[in-house]
Formats: structure tokens, C-alpha cells, sequence
């Protein structure tokens, strides 16, 4: 019951966030908008007794990500925000869409049943499935990570 | 109880990034908008993996965030690459490959 409560709560701060985010008219305030929502997930992730992923998304998306679309508006100028139309005009559909997309999946999800238990992930689990069972993937990803921040500064290298 | 707070939650998320993705003219806040539908993903995966008592959900999750974030480098490189050429941040004008 506790558990609920505290769940519900900061459901409802992560969705508060998001629409935050969505209809801040500054571009910096949708990054920090957008940094509280990586948080709170993360507090999520810690009450699910997963407490390695609940640093890593603290670490990785509340700080890394945060800090690298801060640079991305730093590193341009704001001007788009400013006008009154930032938004496109025809967001009927839209709205339309994602409120089908999320209602759909929220009822498949209400009306399956699941087990109600929470199991502790112990790091050592994870890291014995993740060098083993995974370790091609892991080194692909190595790999697919590497070629694209080589891409990254490819891209962004002055060219004369 | 606990479980279909999570995943409503990971529901109306994904559609907020959507309605983020389809409606912002900047492409940083499409980006922005972009991580929080992968987000939910990633979510949707840690819920089922603490479930359901099995790992592979998080090693999974692990992966999509390393993903996601070469995904945030790249982005912001293209978006930076665009405001050197176009000198602006508007999609609309990025329709230079359109036919």
C-alpha cells in the first residue's frame, strides 16, 4: 500500500514533468523539465528494487543526456521558440493519435494479469547473465557506440 | 495494482514523446521528445524484468540506454551540422533531400 502511494505519486510528477516539457515556452526549461522526468524515473527504478539501473539512469539520462541537449542549445541560437508558432497548426490528429496510442496500450495493459511480486535484482545476477549469455552483444554495442561518436565529430569537425 | 500504475505510466509517456516528436518545429525538443518515447520503452523493460524475476529485461535496458545515448551524440551533431548550413533550428526547412 505504501509502495502504491509512493508509485502513484511520483507517476504523477513524471507525467507532470512531461507535460512540462511539452508546453514550456523557453527551450532551456524543457531541458530541466526534461532532466526532472530522467530523475524520476530513476526513483522509480529504485523502488522496483533495481537499484544498478536506477543509478545508471540517474547517471547516464539525468546527467549525460541533460548536459549534452544543454550544450546542443548553447551551442545554437534561440530564435524559434520566441514566436507564438513554435507548434505546428495542425495538432488535432496528433493529439488524436497519441491519445489512442497510449489508451490502447494502458487498457492491454489494465485488463492482463501479472504476478504482484517485485523481485530483488542483485548486481551480481545482472553482470553474470550480461558477461555471459550477452557478451557478443555487449561488445557490438562497444562497437556500434564507437563508430557513431566517430561519426559525431565527423560530422561536427570544421571543414575549410 | 502496483504493476498497472507502471505500465499506464509507461503508456501516457510513449504517447507524450509522440505528441512531443509529431508537433515540435525545434529538433533539439524533438530529440528531447525522441528520449522520453525510448524511455518508456526502456521502462516497459525493467517493469517486466523485476516482475517476472529475470535478468535479460535489464541487460536488454542496459543496452537501449548505451543505444539512446550514441542516439542524443549523433542527433545533436546533425542538429548542430544544420544550424551551420540552414542557420536556423526549424524542421520545416530541412526538406532539402524531399521529393
Amino acid at each position: 500500500m505504501f509502495l502504491t502511494v509512493i508509485l502513484l505519486a511520483l507517476s504523477f510528477l513524471a507525467i507532470i514533468f512531461a507535460i512540462g516539457m511539452l508546453y514550456s515556452r523557453e527551450i532551456v526549461h524543457a531541458v530541466i523539465y526534461i532532466a526532472g522526468l530522467f530523475i524520476i524515473l530513476g526513483l522509480i527504478y529504485f523502488m522496483l528494487d533495481n537499484t544498478f539501473l536506477g543509478a545508471v539512469q540517474i547517471l547516464i539520462y539525468g546527467g549525460a543526456v541533460t548536459v549534452l541537449l544543454m550544450f546542443g542549445v548553447m551551442l545554437t541560437k534561440r530564435e524559434i521558440m520566441d514566436k507564438k508558432e513554435s507548434i505546428t497548426t495542425e495538432y488535432e490528429y496528433v493529439v488524436l493519435i497519441a491519445l489512442t496510442i497510449s489508451i490502447y496500450i494502458g487498457t492491454l495493459f489494465t485488463v492482463s494479469s501479472y504476478p504482484l511480486s517485485i523481485y530483488y535484482m542483485s548486481m551480481y545476477t545482472l553482470s553474470t547473465v550480461l558477461f555471459n549469455s550477452f557478451i557478443g552483444a555487449f561488445v557490438v554495442m562497444g562497437v556500434i557506440i564507437m563508430s557513431s561518436i566517430i561519426g559525431a565529430i565527423y560530422m561536427v569537425k570544421e571543414v575549410e | 495494482m502496483n504493476e498497472v500504475v507502471l505500465l499506464s505510466l509507461s503508456g501516457i509517456l510513449l504517447g507524450l514523446g509522440l505528441y512531443g516528436v509529431l508537433t515540435k518545429k525545434n529538433i533539439i525538443l524533438t530529440i528531447a521528445s525522441i528520449e522520453i518515447m525510448i524511455n518508456s520503452a526502456i521502462f516497459n523493460f525493467i517493469i517486466f524484468s523485476s516482475y517476472n524475476n529475470n535478468p535479460a529485461g535489464d541487460v536488454v535496458a542496459l543496452f537501449f540506454i548505451a543505444l539512446a545515448a550514441s542516439e542524443v551524440a549523433v542527433g545533436l551533431a546533425l542538429a548542430l551540422m544544420m544550424f551551420r548550413i540552414k542557420k536556423t533550428l526549424n524542421i520545416d526547412v530541412m526538406n532539402s533531400l524531399r521529393w
